[in-house]
């Protein structure tokens, strides 16, 4: 398993000398004593979630870190909001991640005239609009999950200047918690991102810039069902 | 990165801040923001005090574990087809990524924000293999322009405003046609980043998060740099500060809110990328190769020392937005790579031979408020009495006489009330200490306070209060 190919430096003397350093065991602050031990890490349950409602605490989560979020009852109530889109910014080149829902919606867009491709790096940059699924979706911080594995590819979501992200309620789960024992279930994917709002900076003066790197704006369908 | 102030003595480097007022207000306004967003968004979080206390305890228990969990990162992360570096040193950190930059013959490098690579002054490094290294984290790159080094952990150019920015652009290719606006600054470094990140050979980040159990990656970013720099680049390089490591993806959770919600008070950053290996086949993007540097350079001094309970920070920065000495004097004040409470503890114990690192200890008012916003309730200004006990054992003699005289004085309460009277009585005089030989150095930038004209005890007797 462990190879020389993969492994540079000397390990045991690395860490021999942290073994060596903890082997007289760590100092007692007296004025500040360590809490007890933690036998079970504690689940952070965001006081906003509704546990009876994901899709409503998801919508209202994702609209506060500054997504749009189309709620639907079918895939194919997203055609007008496509349509809006293709007119209102002039879209003309598309790219679709692999999942079933993106292509559905990249057919979509093709009817319009849109230059639909499948996930390639140069297509994407040079692409007006990326749309995807999602994995799964936090319902307590509103954040997209995207898997490299289902969706081809981690750069749909990121290289466009505008995101479409198609995700159904059943995907949804509670807390960051259930997200992250997904992730750790998920081996077959090199990546996984938790998108929660477009790209951001507040870097010059605190003033708020989006679409600083990534897309400027994320559209989220959320479909019943 | 050897900066101006490298020769000035922590007096002086203060003085230089305090003076000047456009960096007071960029730091006043920042801070601001970050500490209020930060209390805004805590109580969100449910009990976050019964959080913060098991982020203490689970970080103590990570840091005894850390040989058996760095082994099983290392592990975990070859076996998902990562490389792995064991650097002790600035040097072999160094030497080892250099060495990757040449073998692939990179050309151009990609950065987003690392404070282990600043640590470790990287930059130099690779500029001096024939590498053009670009940092793409906005800030960063305003202070790679402005040759400075970062100022606030989170948001290094926390001390520049939007027309110094725009200065920094102008010399650019196409900066000349800019307005100081924040939007258009911002859409002019994506243009030509974006640029950069198509065309870079090798991407290398920092790491937020190690998880041994998974052998992951977890980078957290909200321009979307830190994304660009693992994809698109063939070959991604993660420097990673060995105490970063966690051990469970359940630990990882906690921390992941904790660190986001005491940074900017955000609910999460807008990218959360936790990164498991290379690319996979059917995947249109992602590394092919990918190297974990696990980096010491002086951590394990620090490992079961005193000061063990530093190596529990989780780089929030919330410390510093609280710290009624930082809120003043900003980052470069402190002369190393972290600031603030946190680097007035890191700087010395890292940087130890360096002439600046061992008077920054005193650059605390000793209040504690940074170990109430610390998210994993690290006692920072016990730490910092610590380093300055070993810095001076003890005080000189007459110090020591006369807070021993003070004492004894205090302590009994017809003394005490004499030496308040003598205080009233010499009211008029009060201020003639600090212009005798000792006492004006400490009364530079002090107000002396005068006695009131009669005591508090004298007024409670005679019914006024």
């Amino acid at each position: 398993m462990t190879t020389e190919a993969t492994e540079t430096g000397d390990r045991d003397a690395f860490l021999d000398r942290l073994r060596a350093r903890l082997a007289g065991g760590v100092p007692e602050n007296t004025l500040h004593p360590l809490p007890p031990p933690v036998t079970e890490v504690p689940v952070v349950t965001p006081t906003n979630l509704d546990p009876d409602d994901l899709p409503g605490t998801f919508a209202a989560m994702a609209t506060r870190v500054g997504m749009q979020v189309h709620r639907v009852g079918a895939l194919d109530e997203v055609v007008p909001l496509l349509a809006a889109m293709v007119e209102e910014r002039g879209i003309r080149r598309a790219v679709v991640s692999a999942d079933a829902d993106a292509r559905a919606a990249g057919e979509m867009l093709e009817v319009f005239g849109v230059d639909v491709k499948p996930l390639h790096v140069q297509d994407a940059a040079d692409a007006d609009l990326g749309v995807t699924g999602a994995a799964i979706g936090i319902a307590a911080t509103g954040s997209l999950v995207q898997a490299s594995a289902p969706s081809g590819g981690r750069t749909a979501s990121l290289l466009p200047t505008a995101h479409v992200c198609v995700i159904r309620e059943h995907q949804l789960v509670a807390t960051t918690r259930d997200a992250i024992r997904w992730v750790a279930d998920e081996v077959e994917s090199s990546n996984v991102v938790f998108i929660t709002g477009p790209s951001r900076s507040a870097d010059i003066e605190q003033l708020l810039v989006t679409g600083v790197h990534g897309p400027t704006t994320v559209d989220v369908v959320l479909v019943r069902g | 990165m050897k900066s101006p102030l490298d020769d000035k003595t922590l007096r002086q480097r203060t003085r230089i801040a305090v003076e000047d007022e456009r960096l007071r207000t960029s730091l006043a306004n920042a801070v601001d923001r970050f500490a209020s967003h930060r209390v805004a968004r805590l109580p969100e979080l449910g009990d976050a005090d019964a959080l913060r206390r098991a982020a203490r305890s689970v970080r103590a228990d990570i840091l005894t574990r850390l040989p058996e969990l760095l082994g099983e990162l290392a592990d975990n992360v070859q076996t998902r087809g990562g490389q792995v570096c064991w650097a002790s040193t600035p040097a072999e950190a160094n030497n080892y990524i250099t060495g990757v930059a040449r073998r692939i013959g990179a050309k151009t490098v990609v950065k987003s924000k690392s404070m282990a690579s600043e640590e470790i002054h990287l930059n130099e490094a690779l500029e001096a293999v024939g590498a053009n290294v670009v940092e793409t984290d906005l800030e960063e790159l305003i202070i790679q322009l402005a040759k400075e080094r970062p100022s606030h952990i989170i948001a290094p150019a926390v001390h520049r405003n939007r027309y110094q920015v725009h200065d920094l652009f102008a010399p650019l290719p196409g900066g000349d046609r800019l307005e100081p606006v924040p939007e258009e600054l911002a859409s002019f470094a994506r243009g030509r980043l974006r640029m950069e990140f198509l065309a870079a050979d090798l991407g290398i980040s920092g790491v937020n998060f190690g998880v041994a159990e998974g052998g992951s990656r977890v980078l957290v970013t909200n321009e979307g740099n830190g994304r660009m720099c693992t994809s698109l680049p063939r070959v991604h390089v993660a420097v990673m500060g060995m105490e970063r490591v966690v051990a469970t993806w359940d630990q990882l959770d906690l921390l992941l809110n904790l660190l986001v919600a005491s940074a900017t008070g955000q609910v999460l950053s807008s990218y959360t990328s936790i990164m498991r290996g290379p690319r996979r086949p059917g995947e249109a993007d992602g590394p092919d190769e990918l190297h974990l540097v696990s980096l010491d350079n002086g951590r394990s001094e620090i490992l079961g020392s005193e000061l063990h309970e530093i190596l529990a920070c989780i780089r929030c920065g919330a410390c510093l937005n609280v710290c009624p000495v930082y809120r003043q004097i900003g980052g470069h004040a402190y002369g190393g790579v972290y600031s603030g409470p946190v680097g007035a503890v890191l700087t010395p114990l890292l940087e130890g031979g360096a002439a600046h690192a061992a008077e920054v200890p005193n650059a605390s008012s000793l209040c504690a408020a940074c170990m109430d916003a610390c998210p994993v309730g690290i006692p920072l200004q016990d730490l910092l009495l610590t380093l300055r006990r070993r810095n001076r054992p003890s005080a000189p003699a007459a110090t020591r006489a006369g807070w021993k005289t003070w004492a004894a004085t205090w302590s009994r309460p017809n003394l005490y009330r004499a030496s308040i009277k003598a205080g009233t009585w010499g009211r008029p005089m009060a201020g003639l200490g600090a212009r005798l030989p000792g006492g004006r150095r400490w009364a530079q930038g002090r107000t002396v306070p005068k006695p009131a004209k009669r005591s508090f005890h004298d007024r409670w007797e005679a019914g006024e209060v």
